[in-house]
C-alpha cells in the first residue's frame, strides 16, 4: 500500500501535475509589472506629463492580461484528466514519427533488396543484342516510392496570403525531384550498351586468346569494340522501352523548367525588370500587329 | 621449347613502340593546335541584299553569268546554311558559281525569344514570298529557280504548290515529305514527342537540344569514335583543320521558333499531312497536285535523319510531269560536303537546270506578262504555271524516272558518320575568290534603310 501511495507520488502524470502547480504558483506569485526599473524613456517632459504612466499601465495591463491566460491554462492543464490526455497527446508524436519513419525504412529496404539483387547479378553472363533484361524495376520502384511517400508533402494544401508562392515552390521542388528520376533512370539505361560491350569484347578476347589469334595492335581491338558498342546502341535506341524511358525524361525536363520559371518569376516580381511571362505577352502582341500591319501594306499597295 | 600461343614479345615491342610514336605525335600536335589554323567556314564573299526581321539573303555572283535565272537555296531552320559553303573544294555554292549560276541563299539568323510565335505559314508565306518577289523584281523576272535542303525542302514544296508561277524549277534535297516510315529513329522518337510541351516551356526549340538529339542516333561514333579519331591525327594540320570546320558548323545551331516545331512535328510528323496534301497554311491548303513545274529531288541512300523512304513518294504525288528522282550513296550531310558527291552533286543540279533554263529565253519581260496576266485574271488564277503552252509541251516527259549513282552498299549509320567526318587534305580552287564579281542583272529595287554586308555593299532592308 505504502509502495503504491509511493509509485502514484512518483508517476508521471503526478509528477507533471505538482511541477504545473509550483510553476502556476512561481508566475501567480510574480510581481505585477513594471519591475523596480520599469521603462521608461528617462525624458523628463515625458515624466511631467504622465506619459510613462500611461505606457507602464498598458504595459501592466498586457502583462496581467497574458498571466492570468497562462495561469488559466495551467490550471486547466493540471486537472488530472487532462494531465492524461497532455500525456497521450504526447505519445502520439513518437508514434507518428515511428509510422513514417517505418514506410521510409520499408522503402529503402525495397530498394536496397532491388539493388543487392542487381549488384549480385552483375557476373552472370550478358546476352548481347538484348534489352529483355533491363532492370527497369528498381526505378520504378523508387518512383513508387517518392510518389506515394513523399510527393504527397509537397501536395499539401497551402493556406493563406502566401498560398500561391507556396505552390509554385512547392511545385518546382517536386518537379525537381521528378526529373532527377527520370534523368537517373535513362542515364542507366544509356550505360547498358557500354556493359554488354566490355562484356562481349571480353568473351571475343577470350576466343581469340584460346585460339592464339592475339593481335599486336590495339585499334584493332578498339575497332572491334566499337562496332559492337554501336550495334548494341543500335538495339537499345530502337527498343519502346528506350523511347518511353527518353520520352519520360524529356517530359520531366521540360515540367521541372516550366515549375522553375514560374517559382523564378515570382521572385523576379521583388526586381524592377519584367519577367518572361510579362515579355512573351509583349512579343504577342508585337507579331500580332505586325502581322496586320504586313497585311493592310499589301492591300494598299495591291490598291495603288 | 614450344613457341607460345600469345605473341607477347611482339605486343611489348609495339607497346614500346606506340608510346614513343604518340609523344612525337602528342609534341607536334601541340605546335598545331597552338599555331596558326585557318579554320574558316564560309569563305565565298558574298554580299547581303534583303533583310528582314532577323533573315538575310546573301547574294553570290559568278564571274559571268551563264544562266538567265537565279538560284534561290532554302537550307533548314536547324543548322546553318554555311554548310553549302563549308570550305574551299567543298562547297556547292562554289560549284554553282564556277559554272556561272548566280545563287541567293536565305540566312534565317538565329530565333529569339520574340520570334517564338512565327509559324510555318509566316516563313514560307511572308519571309520566302517577299525574298522571292524581291529577286523576280531585281532580276525583273517573272519566276526564278528554287532549291530546298531537308526542312527548307519541305518550305520550299509547300512555297512551289502554293505559288507555282513564281517558280521555274524546283530541286529537293534530302527534303521529308512522307513521315510516315520508321526507318529513321528520329521519325519514331519525333512522333513520340510531346511537341506542345516543348513548344509552351521552351519557347522557341534549343538548338542545343536538338543537337544532343542528333548525338543520340549514334553515340558510339558521334560522341566516341569522332573524338578518338581527331586525337588520332591531331598531328595532322590539314584534318585539324577540316574536323574544326566541321565542329564549328555541327555546333552552330539557332534555336527553332516554337510554333514552327509544333506544327512541324504536329503536322508533319504525326499526321503526315503534307504528301497527302491535307496541310493547310493559313487556311490555305498545300495541294501538291498544283506543284507543277519540274522537280529534281536528290537523296541519300545512307540518311539516317531523312531516310530514302521519307523522300521518295514526292515525285509521285505532284503535279508535274517533268519529275526525277536521284539517290546518292551517302548520307545527310556527306551529299554536300562529301568530295566523292562534289563530283556528281552540284554538276547534276547544274546540268539538269540548265536544259531546263535554256528553254525559257522566249519567255517575255516581266512588264509584258504582268499586262497578259491582267488581261486574263481567271485563267491565271485555274492555271498557276505562268510558262507558255509551247514550252509546256516541249518539256521533257520523263514521269519519275528514278537513277541511282551507283550500288555499293554499307552500314547506313557508320557510312554517314564517316562521311560527315571525312577530312580530305583541301583541294586547291583555281577561281580567284576574292575577285570582285561581275554583275550582270542590275537594277535593285529602291531599299528602305541599308546595312552593310560581309563584303562591305549595301543592303534592301524590310523593316
Amino acid at each position: 500500500m505504502g509502495d503504491q501511495s509511493q509509485n502514484s507520488k512518483t508517476s508521471p502524470e503526478a509528477l507533471f501535475a505538482d511541477w504545473m502547480k509550483t510553476t502556476m504558483s512561481f508566475w501567480e506569485g510574480m510581481p505585477s509589472w513594471p519591475p523596480a526599473a520599469g521603462p521608461s524613456s528617462g525624458n523628463d517632459e515625458d515624466r511631467k506629463e504622465g506619459k510613462t504612466g500611461e505606457t507602464k499601465n498598458r504595459f501592466n495591463r498586457s502583462f496581467e492580461s497574458s498571466q492570468r491566460i497562462l495561469t488559466a491554462m495551467m490550471a486547466a492543464l493540471a486537472e488530472p484528466e487532462n494531465v492524461n490526455a497532455s500525456f497521450k497527446s504526447l505519445e502520439t508524436l513518437p508514434q507518428f514519427m515511428m509510422n513514417l519513419g517505418q514506410q521510409m525504412m520499408d522503402n529503402y529496404l525495397m530498394v536496397q533488396q532491388k539493388m543487392t539483387e542487381r549488384i549480385q547479378r552483375t557476373g552472370e553472363q550478358v546476352p548481347p543484342y538484348s534489352f529483355d533484361d533491363i532492370d527497369r524495376d528498381l526505378f520504378k520502384k523508387f518512383r513508387e516510392m517518392y510518389q506515394t511517400e513523399i510527393q504527397k508533402y509537397f501536395n499539401v494544401p497551402s493556406l493563406g496570403l502566401n498560398r500561391l508562392y507556396q505552390d509554385r515552390y512547392n511545385r518546382f521542388l517536386d518537379k525537381f525531384n521528378l526529373y532527377q528520376t527520370a534523368i537517373n533512370e535513362f542515364l542507366y539505361m544509356f550505360y547498358i550498351p557500354m556493359e554488354k560491350s566490355f562484356s562481349v569484347m571480353q568473351e571475343q578476347m577470350e576466343t581469340l586468346a584460346e585460339k592464339g589469334e592475339f593481335h599486336d595492335d590495339f585499334k584493332a581491338y578498339y575497332n572491334m569494340w566499337i562496332k559492337i558498342l554501336e550495334g548494341h546502341y543500335m538495339t537499345l535506341l530502337k527498343s519502346p522501352e528506350y523511347t518511353e524511358v527518353m520520352t519520360q525524361t524529356i517530359d520531366a525536363l521540360a515540367q521541372y523548367k516550366q515549375a522553375k520559371e514560374d517559382f523564378l518569376a515570382d521572385l523576379l516580381q521583388e526586381f524592377p525588370v519584367p519577367t518572361l511571362k510579362e515579355m512573351d505577352a509583349l512579343y504577342k502582341d508585337i507579331y500580332v500587329l505586325k502581322k496586320r500591319v504586313n497585311d493592310l501594306s499589301k492591300k494598299v499597295e495591291e490598291k495603288t | 621449347m614450344t613457341q607460345p600461343k600469345i605473341a607477347v614479345d611482339l605486343i611489348m615491342k609495339k607497346m614500346a613502340e606506340s608510346t614513343e610514336q604518340s609523344h612525337v605525335k602528342a609534341k607536334r600536335a601541340s605546335e598545331i593546335l597552338l599555331g596558326p589554323l585557318d579554320t574558316e567556314i564560309s569563305p565565298t564573299p558574298y554580299e547581303v541584299v534583303y533583310e528582314e526581321d532577323r533573315i538575310k539573303l546573301k547574294h553570290y555572283m559568278p564571274k559571268e553569268v551563264k544562266y538567265k535565272r537565279p538560284l534561290l537555296v532554302v537550307y533548314a531552320l536547324i543548322n546553318r546554311e554555311t554548310m553549302l559553303d563549308l570550305q574551299e573544294g567543298r562547297s556547292v555554292v562554289q560549284t554553282f558559281l564556277d559554272n556561272g549560276l548566280e545563287v541567293y541563299m536565305i540566312d534565317w539568323g538565329y530565333p529569339t525569344r520574340k520570334d517564338q510565335y512565327l509559324t510555318i505559314d509566316d516563313h514560307v508565306n511572308v519571309y520566302m514570298d517577299n525574298v522571292i518577289d524581291f529577286i523576280r523584281k531585281r532580276h525583273e523576272l517573272e519566276q526564278i529557280h528554287l532549291m530546298g535542303i531537308c526542312m527548307g525542302g519541305a518550305f520550299c514544296v509547300m512555297y512551289s504548290a502554293l505559288h507555282p508561277e513564281k517558280i521555274k524549277n524546283l530541286v529537293t534535297t534530302v527534303t521529308p515529305t512522307n513521315f510516315d516510315t520508321d526507318k529513321g529513329l528520329l521519325h519514331i522518337w519525333m512522333r513520340n514527342t510531346n511537341a506542345d510541351q516543348m513548344a509552351d516551356c521552351y519557347k522557341n526549340m534549343p538548338g542545343d537540344l536538338m543537337n544532343l538529339g542528333f548525338l543520340l542516333l549514334n553515340p558510339a561514333r558521334l560522341i566516341i569514335d569522332k573524338y578518338i579519331s581527331f586525337f588520332e591525327n591531331m598531328d595532322n594540320k590539314g584534318f585539324v583543320e577540316n574536323f574544326i570546320r566541321m565542329e564549328k558548323w555541327i555546333f552552330d545551331s539557332p534555336d527553332v521558333p516554337g510554333e514552327t516545331f509544333r506544327q512541324f512535328i504536329t503536322d508533319c510528323y504525326r499526321e503526315n499531312r503534307l504528301i497527302q496534301s491535307r496541310l493547310e497554311l493559313d487556311g490555305k491548303r498545300v495541294d501538291l497536285k498544283k506543284l507543277t513545274m519540274p522537280l529534281l529531288n536528290i537523296y541519300g541512300k545512307f540518311d539516317h535523319l531523312v531516310p530514302p523512304e521519307a523522300c521518295d513518294k514526292l515525285t509521285k504525288q505532284v503535279g508535274s510531269k517533268d519529275t526525277e528522282d536521284m539517290c546518292l550513296d551517302t548520307g545527310h550531310i556527306g551529299i554536300y560536303v562529301s568530295s566523292k558527291c562534289q563530283k556528281i552533286f552540284g554538276p547534276k543540279i547544274l546540268s539538269w537546270l540548265k536544259e531546263r533554263d535554256q528553254e525559257q529565253k522566249a519567255e517575255q519581260p516581266r512588264a509584258k506578262e504582268k499586262a497578259k496576266a491582267e488581261k486574263k485574271p481567271a485563267e491565271t488564277a485555274t492555271e498557276p504555271d505562268a510558262a507558255p503552252e509551247e514550252t509546256k509541251k516541249s518539256e521533257p516527259k520523263k514521269a519519275a524516272k528514278k537513277s541511282t549513282a551507283s550500288k555499293k552498299t554499307a552500314e547506313p549509320a557508320a557510312k554517314e558518320t564517316k562521311e560527315t567526318e571525312e577530312t580530305e587534305e583541301t583541294e586547291t580552287r583555281a577561281a580567284a575568290k576574292s575577285k570582285k564579281p561581275k554583275r550582270q542583272v542590275a537594277s535593285s529595287s529602291a531599299p528602305k534603310s541599308t546595312s552593310r554586308s560581309k563584303t562591305g555593299k549595301k543592303s534592301a532592308k524590310k523593316s
